[in-house]
């Protein structure tokens, strides 16, 4: 009020010199500001977008490899083990056991119907380890108690297992994307970490739905998990991330603060598995 | 959608600069001869600029809500104009309501300038013709700013008035040049570069 009550010339001079020499100075900064900080700021977000597509071409590529790796053990598995069993087979069924007496014809055919057994055996192994059949009937529940029997048959790891709420099962679909990843889990836990015991719990909030894996052997934290994941190595690890993100889901690995046990825990948000 | 927004804003800027000519020929020309109708017709020198303004920056905004904040500071600063002039309509010149307009356009500037930060549209900001005019009106109104509020008051005060010509004259033509980038400048729609 002062200054705009001004009666003195030299005052009001001053005034509107410095006045508007001061706000043009802080236009112009102001104006030149924006112009170089609006290049950073879409250099940013160039960089994260790309990052982004970097990543999302890696987890693709992984779901890819995965995928092309189950085909070739699957391949692997009837040209190397069906195939000579059906082989064999024909061996014994060729042109020349009519020609033959009964008592050989009786044994060929024994022998190519037990072959035909361990065949059918086979193919079962086969089409089970491309979904479990437990899984498939009776849920996840039962299928992690297998795979619990399974590891506490070989005598060298006590592992146990609780669900705590699980009373509706998931869609099957959903149910074999959770246990392919604790499947991973546990496997990572078994080759890499020498842990004497692994204890998997299930618990469910409204929101959430939670499962949690304690090991006492060597595990990963939060970065350690991000930067194996983000390694081109670490094809297990970004089917893993995959397999999560595909659920809405996120996954933490953490070390208990006793410095005791390791815990992943994986929370997956309800409205997804609905 | 955005190419049709930047030529309507081109045009409410070539509307605008017209508006100011014949404003300037008319106000002359009966500045002598019919003083009364030379005020009434000053009056309205300033609703239809803050219009101009209101609306150029109506098209050069792209989020809803700050569309909106021009609509109701529209409104508000018509009800203040409304006011001043009832009050002293034998006044050529208020430095209040010339003073409030400042600032509102400054502040529609800097609001600009921040939704080009948050929502960058070009790698170079200045290859939108908007830019242009509204770093026009934004070098206008802060230059002009003192000047603009000491009128009124200080308008007898030593060479006060040449100093307002002065300085007014100045940022003046700075606005028309600034504004004479933005009218030549192809209003295309920009995409970003892909760095990939």
């Amino acid at each position: 009020m002062f200054f705009l009550q001004a009666a003195n010339t030299s005052n009001v001079t001053y005034v509107v010199y410095f006045g508007t020499f001061g706000m043009l100075l802080l236009a112009v900064g102001l104006i030149i500001f924006v112009v170089f900080h609006q290049r950073k700021v879409i250099y940013f977000q160039l960089k994260m977008r790309n990052m982004q597509a970097d990543h999302q071409r890696l987890l693709l590529q992984a779901s890819l490899d995965s995928q092309e790796e189950e085909r070739q053990r699957i391949a692997a598995d009837l040209h190397d083990d069906a195939g000579p069993l059906l082989a064999t087979v024909r061996l014994y069924l060729n042109e020349n056991l009519v020609h033959q007496d009964t008592a050989t014809q009786l044994q060929s055919i024994f022998n190519a119907k037990q072959i035909v057994d361990d065949t059918i055996q086979l193919i079962r192994n086969i089409s089970h380890s491309l979904i479990p059949p437990t899984l498939k009937n009776f849920g996840l529940e039962s299928a992690m108690s297998d795979i619990i029997q399974k590891i506490n048959g070989t005598g060298s790891i006590n592992a146990s297992c609780r669900f705590h709420d699980y009373k509706r099962r998931l869609k099957l679909d959903l149910e074999l994307s959770v246990y392919r990843v604790i499947q991973e889990l546990i496997n990572n836990i078994l080759k890499h970490s020498h842990a004497s015991f692994i204890h998997i719990t299930q618990n469910k909030t409204e929101e959430h739905f939670y499962i949690r894996i304690h090991h006492d052997g060597d595990g990963l934290t939060q970065t350690g998990y991000e930067k194996q994941r983000d390694n081109q190595h670490g094809l297990g690890l970004k089917n893993i991330h995959s397999r999560i993100r595909i659920l809405d889901g996120k996954i933490f690995f953490e070390k208990d603060s006793t410095n005791t046990y390791y815990k992943v825990t994986i929370e997956l948000p309800i409205s997804t598995l609905q | 959608m955005q190419k049709n927004a930047s030529e309507k804003a081109k045009r409410v800027i070539l509307y605008f600069c017209l508006f100011i000519i014949i404003h300037g020929i008319i106000y002359t020309l009966t500045k002598y001869r019919a003083p009364e109708f030379a005020l009434y017709f000053n009056h309205l020198f300033i609703p239809i600029e803050f219009f101009a303004i209101s609306y150029y920056f109506h098209f050069s905004f792209g989020n809803m809500l700050h569309k909106r904040i021009v609509l109701v500071t529209g409104l508000l600063f018509y009800s203040c104009w409304l006011f001043y002039t009832l009050n002293n309509p034998e006044e050529a010149f208020d430095s209040t309501v010339n003073g409030i307009e400042s600032l509102i356009a400054i502040s529609y500037s800097i609001l600009y300038f921040y939704e080009q930060l948050r929502y960058p549209k070009t790698l170079f900001i200045y290859m939108q013709p908007s830019f242009w005019g509204v770093a026009g009106f934004f070098l206008f109104f802060t230059g002009s700013f003192f000047v603009f509020i000491y009128r009124q008051t200080s308008e007898t005060v030593g060479n006060f008035l040449l100093q307002y010509v002065y300085i007014h004259a100045i940022f003046y033509m700075l606005r028309n040049i600034l504004f004479s980038i933005g009218m030549v400048m192809k209003s295309e729609k920009s995409t970003l570069p892909d760095f990939t």
